[in-house]
């Protein structure tokens, strides 16, 4: 299936009905004047949202080869000794098991605050920029090489290196990380062979008031992309979002992060506390600590949490593992260049 | 129009129903819902606008997050506090004496945090001097609340899982109460089509004696948040939200009772 855009200053999109487990998308690609060939860039699984993509950058092929390549370039850091890569890697859903806190980089396209505590918002050309200008620091005068230069060249129309193209190309590479198709989609497609029995076993405690995860891993995001104090602390007061908004009723509140690939994102919680789902699933269950800010939603804080049996946590661990998409772990357009 | 474009929509339009994202631009889309564009302010250019203001109140004070602190203390006794509210009203209809309806058709999604969300606009046509009625469902009617009509946040976040009927919320009201002995617990009272049945509620607010003055109606709709556990209905929290409480997403009979509630819900007022 291929799909191509023309420039256009009007806001178009394409649906591609029924074309398949998965929609290859190209509308509303702008700035260019010729035809691209988006296939394998962007790729919106079904039920998915639509993608926003900003006027000023728009996803070409050559923008996308330029993120990828910065995204795995130690050149890009200050001291020339770290890639986004490094701790981000790809066979962890661009997560690390070893570095602290580090959130997987798993449909960021669909983000507005990002970090465990939201204090970096806004589009991801604003995350990249933060990235490349604070984290980084980057120093522009290292990706003055011919190779990047060239690079430049082809996604820009001009060679000059800036630490804002160098976002935006980050930015571009970032929106193809999309991963929607896991045997849960297989299964929500109609595939009933997706799913072991424990599996579904699993779902259907998930999308109900007695685990309560629905709610706030949410949509086909598995995330809500909001903040809640689910209770890991009794001592919540100015930490999580309430540090970012000053707000009380945000103290001890994270980001919600997505499940998909969460079978291979650990550890888990901001603080990196839990190292196993089956931990995870443990705390819900009976190691909810009750704090002034509590989410509502939490399930019995005073008691401990949910009280799931022991059936019932492998069945939602197994349904966990089943929102693993291979595919993304897997697709060599994702992997060093 | 906010500077993006949109790179994909959902299988919306094998439904029958308008994507909110798709084509159009993000934010402006936010008010129309499931059943899409036709709607906010359909009067003719020239009209009356008219804008309705929702307010958000408990025991006849603001609600705001101070009601976590200092409570509100219901008819069955129980004191109890908000911290999250948020709900969908749909084809919001002001209606005259004389002269056609204003509708906002479609879904209009409000968050009680969020002061954007909590103003309707509409159109009345020149000439209309008297109001008669202000009409609303209360969630979604069954024709609109279907799974995957909303592709976009917040709407979407109001799922509602397929295993319990599918479609959407049509409220998730949260806090916390005194469960005695100075225990302070959750309440979660999220209304919606449980096990697929319809428990929206038609809401017909009397505006007669209502009177269009100068070029602009300003108008308030206030929900008064206890009335959803008062009348007719009491609500004891000690029987509903005593821990453990996994909710009542799946309670029909909590559901209905929700539904008779909020006949009485809401009240209408003129600046």
């Amino acid at each position: 299936m291929r799909w191509a855009a023309r420039s256009s200053r009007a806001i178009g999109a394409v649906f591609a009905l029924a074309c398949g487990p998965l929609f290859t998308l190209a509308c509303g690609v702008l700035g260019s004047d010729e035809d691209v060939d988006l296939d394998h860039l962007v790729q919106i699984p079904r039920g998915f949202p639509p993608m926003e993509v900003p006027d000023h950058n728009p996803t070409t092929p050559e923008g996308v080869a330029l993120g990828r390549q910065l995204y795995y370039d130690q050149r890009l850091s200050n001291g020339g000794a770290r890639a986004c890569a490094d701790c981000h890697l790809q066979e962890r859903a661009f997560s690390n098991p070893a570095a602290s806190g580090v959130l997987a980089h798993v449909n960021l396209a669909w983000s507005r605050y990002f970090l465990w505590d939201g204090s970096e918002e806004g589009t991801l050309e604003d995350v990249m920029r933060f990235e490349v200008e604070e984290f980084f620091q980057t120093d522009v005068e290292r990706l003055r090489e011919p190779d990047l230069e060239e690079m430049f060249q082809a996604a820009f129309g001009t060679p000059e290196i800036t630490t804002e193209r160098a976002a935006l190309a980050l930015a571009q590479f970032q929106r193809t990380l999309v991963s929607g198709n896991s045997p849960y989609d297989r299964y929500m497609q109609g595939d009933r062979s997706a799913l072991s029995a424990s599996e579904v076993r699993g779902m259907k405690l998930f999308y109900s008031e007695r685990a309560e995860c629905f709610h706030c891993h949410a949509t086909a995001l598995f995330t809500d992309n909001l903040f809640h104090n689910i209770g890991l602390d009794a001592e919540v007061d100015g930490t999580g979002r309430g540090a970012v908004t000053g707000r009380r009723i945000d103290d001890g509140a994270y980001k919600t992060p997505t499940l998909r690939n969460v079978a291979v994102s650990g550890p888990y919680m901001h603080d990196d506390r839990f190292a196993t789902l089956e931990e995870v699933v443990d705390f819900y269950s009976e190691g909810i600590v009750d704090s002034p800010t509590i989410d509502p939603l939490i399930v019995d804080p005073r008691g401990g949490g949910a009280q799931l049996s022991r059936a019932e946590r492998e069945d939602l661990v197994a349904f966990l593992r089943a929102l693993t998409d291979e595919g993304f772990l897997n697709e060599p357009a994702f992997g060093p260049p | 129009m906010q500077d993006t474009r949109v790179l994909g929509c959902a299988v919306v339009a094998a439904l029958g129903l308008t994507c909110a994202g798709c084509g159009a631009d993000v934010s402006s889309a936010k008010d129309h819902g499931a059943r899409g564009e036709g709607g906010a302010g359909g009067a003719p250019p020239g009209g009356v606008p008219v804008t309705i203001q929702l307010e958000h109140r408990v025991g006849g004070l603001p609600l705001g997050e101070s009601m976590v602190d200092t409570p509100f203390t219901n008819a069955a006794g129980n004191a109890f506090g908000v911290t999250r509210l948020v709900y969908f009203l749909s084809d919001v209809t002001l209606t005259p004496r004389g002269g056609a309806p204003a509708v906002a058709a479609g879904a209009h999604y409000v968050d009680h945090e969020e002061p954007a969300t909590r103003e309707i606009e509409l159109s009345l046509e020149e000439g209309v001097s008297e109001l008669a009625s202000l009409t609303f469902t209360f969630g979604l009617p069954p024709e609109a609340n279907v799974s995957g009509a909303f592709v976009t946040a917040p709407e979407s976040l109001m799922e509602w899982p397929e295993s319990m009927g599918g479609g959407y919320h049509y409220m998730k009201l949260e806090g916390f109460w005194s469960h005695g002995d100075g225990e302070v617990v959750p309440f979660k009272a999220h209304s919606g089509a449980a096990g697929g049945t319809d428990y929206s509620v038609a809401v017909e607010l009397d505006a007669a004696g209502l009177v269009v003055e100068g070029d602009a109606l300003h108008l308030r709709l206030i929900m008064n948040v206890e009335q959803w556990f008062e009348g007719p209905n009491l609500w004891d929290f000690r029987e509903r939200f005593t821990p453990p409480m996994y909710g009542i997403m799946h309670d029909a009979a909590a559901q209905r009772s929700l539904q008779q509630n909020g006949a009485t819900v809401f009240s209408l007022e003129v600046p």
